[in-house]
């Protein structure tokens, strides 16, 4: 699927590199699925306090996050917000991080129905 | 691959990543231990000293002590430096890669994880901890049997056995020796009346003040012989200055020995000092048999220094020609004459060493002004 917003790849691989364990690879998916609302959070009162430190960090944690599951357009898009805030660039970056915040929910969508999956597509 | 699994420490703030990484690692056989920043990574690296982790994977982004500082850190101590260190890190942060391998971790490791290079990166890393740790053990090992060896051997040759250089020095050359040989007159008739006890005594306190002697001055002790002495000079360590640091030996040891005298005196023991120098060639090099080796000096300038020290009388310092020649700007002499020497179809003209041109000039002559 073009639109997937999760690579099978990079998910494959996070599945063999914690041993292959399912049921380990659905626990790590509602870490991030707990994890993840809490640091939007944050990226969103950062900006708009105009606190440049705390949203690059808050970015970075989601961008290196959402990779690790293959969640690639979603992990570059916090990467961008990474960039600008580490710039000290903080205009514009609230809409940016309504966009992320929209992928997001297609991600979180997406590996809930894979972790519950039998296989790994 | 069968090899056993290591210890290692994974530092990263991001809890999801860290559990990743332990089950994985976890997965392959390895223990784990967490930090979620650099300060509780430091901390446990210090309190576990360099034993207690094998690896360290270390993340460079997180608050408090970030990666970067932490591997400063590792490196700066003495304990931890060989610690590898594989950094975690995103592809595009390649730049940053090259500045930690540039302050000296060992690896990287790319995000998101991969097992198969996870494994890679880590049994390398392992392996290099390993042979470190056991180029540690052997270097240490060494050490032990060098200091341990320094108690039987002379300093010099103990140094020798262990040496690259050593062992073609082992095995035979002729050098240019100075020397000297030196016993107690009466001792014979003293070891016959001493008790056995006494004895040792007096000869362990004699031995331990001339080894000093021999040791400050840079000599090669050859061996001690009941009251008998010989050391050499110049070999296996060159000394431009060989029959100097030589004179200067005989004359603190003749002066030592007077103060040792004193007290022996006071227990009814009457013992003179002799000294033999003589400066030649010699063959120098292992002798002996399989189980027994000496470092040795054979040649006539040893038997030269030998009946010279036979002919001396108590307080004498007897040279030879050559000998003298060498040592005559520093030392005040006299002649003795020439010599029947047992073993040497000729004479041999010889001086008597009366004292350091130093010392005279500067002790009774202040004492007078």
């Amino acid at each position: 699927m073009p639109d997937d917003p999760i690579d099978a790849t990079t998910f494959a691989d996070l599945l063999e590199t914690v041993g292959g364990d399912r049921e380990f690879l659905a626990e790590l998916v509602e870490t991030y699925r707990a994890d993840s609302p809490s640091l939007f959070a944050e990226l969103r009162a950062a900006v708009a306090a105009d606190d440049a430190a705390s949203a690059r960090r808050a970015a970075h944690t989601l961008k290196s996050t959402s990779a690790s599951f293959g969640a690639q357009r979603l992990s570059g898009m916090c990467r961008e917000i990474e960039a600008a805030a580490a710039a000290g660039n903080l205009v514009g970056l609230d809409e940016s991080v309504e966009l992320a915040a929209t992928e997001y929910a297609r991600v979180e969508v997406e590996l809930r129905r894979r972790a519950s999956a039998d296989e790994v597509t | 691959m069968s090899e056993p699994g290591g210890r290692i420490l994974v530092v990263d703030d991001t809890r999801l990543n860290r559990t990743i990484l332990a089950r994985a690692l976890q997965t392959q056989g390895h223990e784990v231990v967490e930090a979620d920043n650099g300060r509780v990574a430091m901390d446990l690296l210090e309190a576990e000293g360099a034993g207690g982790i094998d690896v360290v994977l270390l993340d460079l982004e997180m608050p408090e002590l970030d990666g970067y500082e932490t591997l400063r850190r590792i490196k700066a101590q003495e304990a931890l430096r060989d610690l590898p260190v594989i950094v975690i890190s995103a592809v595009e942060e390649l730049v940053s890669v090259v500045r930690c391998i540039e302050m000296g971790a060992a690896d990287y490791l790319p995000k998101p994880f991969n097992a198969a290079i996870l494994q890679a990166r880590l049994s390398t890393s392992l392996a290099a901890k390993r042979l470190r740790d056991l180029e540690r053990a052997y270097l240490k090992t060494i050490d032990r049997q060098r200091s341990e060896l320094a108690r039987f051997l002379s300093p010099q040759v103990a140094e020798l056995v262990s040496s690259p250089d050593g062992e073609a020095l082992l095995d035979g050359h002729r050098r240019v020796i100075t020397a000297v040989f030196s016993d107690l007159r009466g001792f014979t008739a003293f070891a016959e009346t001493a008790e056995p006890e006494e004895l040792l005594d007096m000869l362990r306190e004699y031995h331990a003040e001339m080894g000093r002697l021999v040791v400050e001055h840079g000599g090669t002790l050859e061996h001690f012989a009941g009251d008998g002495i010989l050391v050499f000079f110049n070999d296996p360590v060159l000394q431009s200055d060989h029959e100097q640091r030589a004179v200067r030996m005989a004359v603190a040891m003749r002066e030592r020995f007077e103060a040792l005298q004193g007290a022996w005196r006071k227990r009814g023991y009457e013992l003179g000092f002799g000294v033999g120098m003589a400066v030649g060639h010699a063959t120098l090099g292992r002798i002996g048999f399989e189980g027994r080796y000496d470092y040795a000096a054979i040649g006539t300038v040893v038997i030269m220094a030998s009946r010279l020290c036979s002919e001396a009388r108590g307080g004498q310092i007897l040279l030879n020609q050559r000998a003298y020649a060498a040592v005559e700007e520093i030392v005040v002499g006299e002649p003795v004459g020439e010599l029947a020497l047992k073993g040497f179809s000729r004479h041999v003209p010889a001086h008597n060493v009366l004292g350091l041109r130093s010392d005279l000039d500067a002790g009774p002559g202040d004492e007078a002004v």
